[in-house]
């Protein structure tokens, strides 16, 4: 991102005179694509798409869908680009917070879809005692699919996306002590659906 | 004495499900004295090897990163719409995700607007980037992406963001 270097804040852990100095870069740049500098937008997209991408595909579970939630996001940006309030927030901060609402509305579409059935996916996170790189990560995946979806979003947010707790409390509109009680019974979840794969790595502890 | 270790343990169990094994990441309050007792404690040390295991099959859940596809069609879509105009084609209606009735209508009805678009979006790109050795198939996703169709779900979150715009967009 453009001031956001740094994968963002990761929200959060910037001092508060170098979140200054991003809202300023920020603010300069909103202001040139309000003016319709594609340069500064595609900057702004080079910078923060896959931070988005990254969100979006650990929290649908779908990479067409993650891609999809990326163009929404970005166009959004440009449509309302010139009437960015610089002072508010910084455009790392804004990016997450819409790509999280952006899947709470995937994620009810599907509900909607399926009446709210779980998808197949989320039931495979078996005990498979050995398994290539490829199994991990698509069991992995399925686990985190089937954990309830704010559960989900905080631990995405929080240990994917190395976000501090008080900005993962903001994006996702939740008091800090509602997040900590969503890690941590999202972790508890994930530590016994995934026993076998992470006993694997530890086969000196005893069951 | 031991009634405040199990007590610390506790704690330390609760830390580890909620901030993960990374001291570093854990509140500064308390963080030394459960360090030391992830390290002079048995109990301690065998919590934080399970946490850590957990973090590293955590970490082999899929990511993903743009192509360079997809940042020019946004990029083109948004800069070559009208008025700020620019709508979103779902990619994911013309792909079978699992678990879901895809629809793939919306795609098919563009192709005759993507074609008119896609040499304009394409061009558009490549003079703002610089990228060279596009292919049709660039061009047909340029197109895809910049193309006006109605989506009518598109704007049912957009209200729901929040951060650097007045309240009265959010």
């Amino acid at each position: 991102m453009p001031s956001d270097d740094a994968k963002p804040d990761r929200a959060g852990t910037r001092s508060g005179a170098s979140q200054g100095e991003a809202r300023q870069a920020d603010q300069a740049l909103m202001e040139r694509v309000s003016q319709g500098d594609a340069q500064a937008f595609q900057q702004l997209v080079d910078s923060g798409i896959d931070r988005v991408l990254a969100v979006a595909r650990r929290t649908l579970g779908d990479e067409a869908e993650a891609e999809d939630i990326a163009q929404e996001v970005f166009l959004r940006l440009w449509r309302q680009a010139d009437r960015w309030e610089g002072g508010r927030a910084q455009v790392s901060t804004w990016l997450y917070r819409v790509t999280v609402n952006a899947c709470i509305d995937r994620l009810r579409q599907r509900k909607e879809e399926t009446g709210g059935e779980v998808p197949e996916m989320t039931t495979e996170a078996t005990q498979q005692q050995t398994m290539e790189e490829e199994d991990l990560r698509d069991t992995m995946d399925a686990a985190l699919q089937g954990l309830p979806e704010r559960q989900r979003l905080a631990l995405v947010l929080f240990h994917y996306e190395n976000m501090t707790m008080s900005a993962v409390a903001e994006t996702m509109d939740a008091s800090v002590e509602a997040v900590e009680s969503l890690l941590a019974r999202g972790r508890r979840a994930l530590k016994s659906s995934l026993r076998s794969e992470w006993k694997a790595l530890l086969p000196d502890v005893p069951e | 004495m031991e009634k405040d270790t199990k007590k610390d343990l506790a704690r330390l169990s609760d830390l580890l499900d909620i901030y993960g094994p990374d001291a570093k990441r854990w509140p500064e309050a308390g963080r030394d004295e459960l360090q030391s007792l992830l390290q002079s404690h048995p109990e301690g040390r065998r919590m934080l090897r399970e946490a850590q295991a957990l973090a590293q099959v955590m970490d082999a859940a899929p990511s993903m990163t743009a192509s360079t596809n997809l940042k020019a069609g946004i990029v083109a879509a948004a800069v070559g719409s009208k008025d700020r105009e620019a709508r979103v084609v779902p990619i994911a209606s013309g792909r079978k995700r699992r678990g879901s009735t895809a629809n793939t209508q919306n795609l098919g009805r563009l192709w005759p607007a993507a074609a008119l678009a896609a040499s304009f979006a394409v061009g558009l790109y490549l003079g703002v980037s610089g990228i060279g050795g596009q292919t049709f198939d660039d061009a047909i996703q340029f197109a895809a992406l910049s193309s006006t169709v109605s989506d009518t779900d598109t704007d049912s979150w957009l209200d729901n963001g929040t951060g650097g715009f007045a309240e009265d967009l959010l």
